[in-house]
C-alpha cells in the first residue's frame, strides 16, 4: 500500500495510506493534479487536526473488524454511537468547532456526517448565547434587533432552556 | 490543587484560547452555508429556529432546512399549536425531506385538535416530502381510530418514500378513488396496539407495491401470504421478538425467510409452502430453509413442506404438537428424524397427501421402515396421541405402527383414519380386517386405545385443515 505524504500548517509531516487519503476529496484531487510523490501541503490544517483524523480512520478500522460492518459504505446507526461515544470524550466546543471546519475543508464525508451530528447533540437545548461561543460568532444584532426577533419568534422561545 | 499547578494550567488555557483565536481570524472562519444547514438539519426544529438569533447571516438559514420535526413534548402544550402554524407559515423551501409530528391531546378539545392535526399534515403533504414520521395521540375526548382524516394526498405522494405511523385516532384506509397508492414507498414502520388496527394495517400494507423494509410494533401474528410477496428474488429478514403466532403459506420462496432476531415468545408456527397437487411442489429440498430454525422453539407445529435432510434439521425442544405432511414417498426417516429432534412431543398427526405418490409409487407400494437403533425419547416419555391419515395399509405402514405401539409407553390413543375405496385398493382389505390387525400388535401402554375412522368418499380434503 503506498504512502502519501502531507505537511500541516506547522510544518509537521505525516504519512497517510493511500486508501485513506483518498478519502479526503480535497487530497484527491491534489493527488490527481500532481506526482504522489511530492509532499502535499496543506496549509490550513493544524497538526493536532491530522492526528485526531488518523485516530479517526483507525478506530473506524477497529470497529469494522468488530462489528463486521463496512463503515465506509454503509451508515450503520449502532456504529455511529460507538464512534460518537469515543470522540466526544476528547473534543472541547472549540476543538469540535475547528475540527469541522477543517474536514469540510479537505472533504472528507464520513468523518464530517459525524462530527456534523456531535455539533447537533451539542447544540441542543443550548442558550442562544452558549451556541455563539459554539459556532465562534459574533454578535450583529443590536439589543432593539435582537428583542424583536425574539418578539416576532416568541413561539420558539418557549420552553426548557438550558444554561451553560 | 497545588496553586502552582493551577497557574499553569491556567497559562495553558490561555496560550490555547489565543493560538485559536489566531487561526479564527486568519481562515475563512465560517462554515459554509451547506454544512451548517446540515447541522440544523440534525436538531429538533424548535432548537434550529432559536439559531435564527445568531449572526445576521443565519437569520434565514433555518428555513431552508429540509427537515422538519416537531415534538410537543419539548415546547409547551399550549403553544405546541402556535409554533407548528408559524414554522409552517414560514418555511420558504418548497421540499421538505424529512416531516416528523409528535403530538398528544390532554385537552378536552377533540375536534379542534384532530382537524387541526389533519391541516398539518395536509400542509406537509404539500412540500414533496420523502420521509413522514407520525406519532399523534388523542389521550382525551372520545375519538376512536378512524377519526383523523389523512389527505388523499399522502396516499397518492410520489416522493413520499418512508412512513412511520402510530396513533390511535388516524384513518389509515386508502381511498377507494385512490389509482396508485404509494408509488415509491419502501420503507413503513406501523405500530398496532388499538382494536381495528390489524385489519386497517393489513389493508394499508396490501397497497405498497415497492415496499422493501416492513416493521410493525406489537403484532402478535403475522400472515405472509404467497400473493401478497411473490418473487424470488427478495429476501426477507424477521426481526420479530414478541411474535406469538407465525403462519407462511403460499408458493413463497421458503429460502428468502430468514430471522434477524431470536424468535423468542413465538408459540405457534403454521408453514404451508406445498400446496394441492400443484406441479410447482418440490417434495425433496436438501437444506432445511433458516425460516425452519426460526421457528424451532415453538410449541405448536404445524408443517407441510418439502422433506429436509436430517443434517439441516433444527431442534424442536419446546415442541409439544406437531402436524407434518407427507408426500411422495419415503418418508418414514424423515417422521424419525423429527422424533428424534422433538424430545417433548406429545401430540403427533402424520398426513400422507397419497395423491402426490407417482403411478410408480402406487404399483411398487413398498417403501421401507428402518427402526431406529435407539426409542426417540419423546416416544418412550410424551407421546400421548398419534394420528394417521390416509393409511393406505401397506406393510411399511403397519410396521410403524406396530413399533409405535411397542414403544409408546403413555400412549393414549392411536388414531387411523382412511377410506374404504384404498385400502381395497391396495391390500383388498375392509375396514374390519384393518381393526383386527391393528389390535393384535404389542401394545407398551396399558391405557391405549385404537381408533379406526373411515370417511366417505366426498371427504377428500378434510384432513387437510390445520387443527392442532
Amino acid at each position: 500500500m503506498k504512502k502519501i505524504s502531507v505537511r500541516t500548517s506547522d510544518g509537521q509531516e505525516f504519512e497517510l495510506e493511500e486508501n485513506l487519503a483518498m478519502e479526503s476529496a480535497t487530497i484527491k484531487t491534489s493527488l490527481d493534479a500532481f506526482s504522489r510523490d511530492d509532499i502535499i501541503l496543506l496549509p490550513n490544517v493544524n497538526s493536532w487536526e491530522m492526528v485526531k483524523i488518523i485516530e479517526f480512520f483507525t478506530k473506524v478500522q477497529e470497529l469494522e473488524t468488530k462489528f463486521g460492518v463496512k463503515f465506509m459504505e454503509k451508515k450503520e446507526g449502532r456504529f455511529l454511537e460507538a464512534f460518537q461515544a469515543e470522540f466526544d470524550k476528547d473534543l472541547s466546543d472549540d476543538n469540535l468547532y475547528c475540527l469541522l471546519w477543517t474536514v469540510d475543508y479537505l472533504g472528507i464525508e464520513v468523518l464530517l456526517e459525524n462530527l456534523c451530528h456531535l455539533m447537533a447533540e451539542r447544540t441542543k437545548n443550548k442558550t442562544v448565547e452558549s451556541c455563539r461561543n459554539l459556532f465562534g460568532v459574533q454578535h450583529d444584532y443590536t439589543p432593539e434587533e435582537e428583542a424583536e426577533i425574539r418578539e416576532d419568534y416568541s413561539w420558539a422561545f418557549e420552553g426548557p432552556e438550558i444554561e451553560e | 490543587m497545588d496553586r502552582r499547578i493551577r497557574k499553569h494550567a491556567n497559562k495553558a488555557r490561555m496560550a490555547r484560547r489565543m493560538a485559536w483565536e489566531a487561526i479564527h481570524k486568519d481562515r475563512i472562519s465560517q462554515l459554509p452555508d451547506d454544512t451548517l444547514s446540515h447541522i440544523l438539519s440534525l436538531l429538533p426544529t424548535r432548537d434550529a429556529v432559536r439559531t435564527t438569533i445568531l449572526p445576521k447571516r443565519w437569520n434565514n438559514l433555518w428555513i431552508s432546512i429540509p427537515n422538519l420535526d416537531f415534538d410537543q413534548r419539548e415546547v409547551s402544550s399550549d403553544k405546541f399549536g402556535e409554533f407548528v402554524d408559524g414554522v409552517l407559515s414560514l418555511h420558504a423551501s418548497s421540499n421538505i425531506q424529512k416531516f416528523r409530528l409528535c403530538s398528544r391531546n390532554s385537552y378536552n378539545n377533540g375536534d379542534e385538535y384532530l382537524s387541526r392535526n389533519s391541516r398539518w399534515i395536509c400542509d406537509a403533504m404539500r412540500h414533496n416530502i420523502v420521509e413522514l414520521d407520525l406519532h399523534i395521540f388523542d389521550n382525551h375526548g372520545s375519538s376512536r381510530l378512524g377519526d383523523l382524516q389523512l389527505p388523499v394526498s399522502l396516499f397518492t405522494c410520489k416522493t413520499l418514500v418512508a412512513l412511520k405511523v402510530s396513533s390511535n385516532c388516524m384513518n389509515l384506509a386508502p381511498p377507494p378513488s385512490a389509482s396508485a397508492c404509494f408509488p415509491s414507498l419502501k420503507s413503513l414502520h406501523y405500530r398496532l396496539g388499538w382494536p381495528d388496527s390489524a385489519s386497517m394495517f393489513e389493508m394499508l400494507a396490501s397497497k405498497c407495491p415497492v415496499l422493501e423494509d416492513l416493521t410493525i410494533d406489537q403484532m402478535k401474528t403475522f400472515r405472509i401470504l404467497g400473493s401478497l410477496m411473490a418473487a424470488d428474488k427478495y429476501r426477507f429478514s424477521i426481526n420479530a421478538p414478541k411474535l406469538e403466532n407465525l403462519v407462511v403459506s403460499g408458493q413463497v420462496g421458503s429460502s428468502n425467510y430468514y430471522f434477524s432476531n431470536n424468535a423468542k415468545a413465538m408459540v405457534k408456527a403454521e408453514i404451508h409452502l406445498i400446496h394441492g397437487d400443484s406441479r410447482e411442489n418440490i417434495y425433496h429440498v436438501e437444506r432445511a430453509p433458516p425460516l425452519l430454525e426460526g421457528v424451532s422453539g415453538v410449541k405448536y407445529l404445524s408443517l407441510l413442506t418439502p422433506m429436509f435432510s436430517a443434517r439441516s434439521l433444527p431442534s424442536f425442544d419446546n415442541l409439544k404438537h406437531l402436524k407434518v405432511g407427507l408426500f411422495r414417498c419415503s418418508y418414514w426417516g424423515y417422521v424419525i428424524e423429527l422424533l428424534k429432534r422433538s424430545p417433548n412431543l406429545e401430540d403427533i398427526v402424520l398426513d400422507i397427501w397419497t395423491w402426490t405418490w407417482g403411478k410408480q409409487e402406487y404399483v411398487k407400494g413398498y417403501r421401507a421402515f428402518n427402526p431406529p437403533e435407539v426409542v426417540p425419547i419423546c416416544v418412550s416419555s410424551h407421546l400421548r396421541t398419534i394420528s394417521i391419515i390416509n393409511f393406505m395399509g401397506y406393510d411399511d405402514e403397519f410396521e410403524v405402527v406396530k413399533y409405535l405401539l411397542q414403544y409408546s409407553e403413555v400412549l393414549r390413543r392411536l388414531t387411523i383414519s382412511t377410506r374404504e375405496s384404498y385400502l381395497f385398493k391396495t391390500r383388498r382389505m375392509t375396514a374390519e380386517k384393518l381393526h383386527k390387525k391393528a389390535l393384535k400388535f404389542q401394545k407398551c401402554s396399558k391405557t391405549c386405545e385404537i381408533e379406526i375412522i373411515i370417511n366417505s368418499e366426498t371427504d377428500r380434503h378434510k384432513n387437510c385443515s390445520c387443527h392442532l
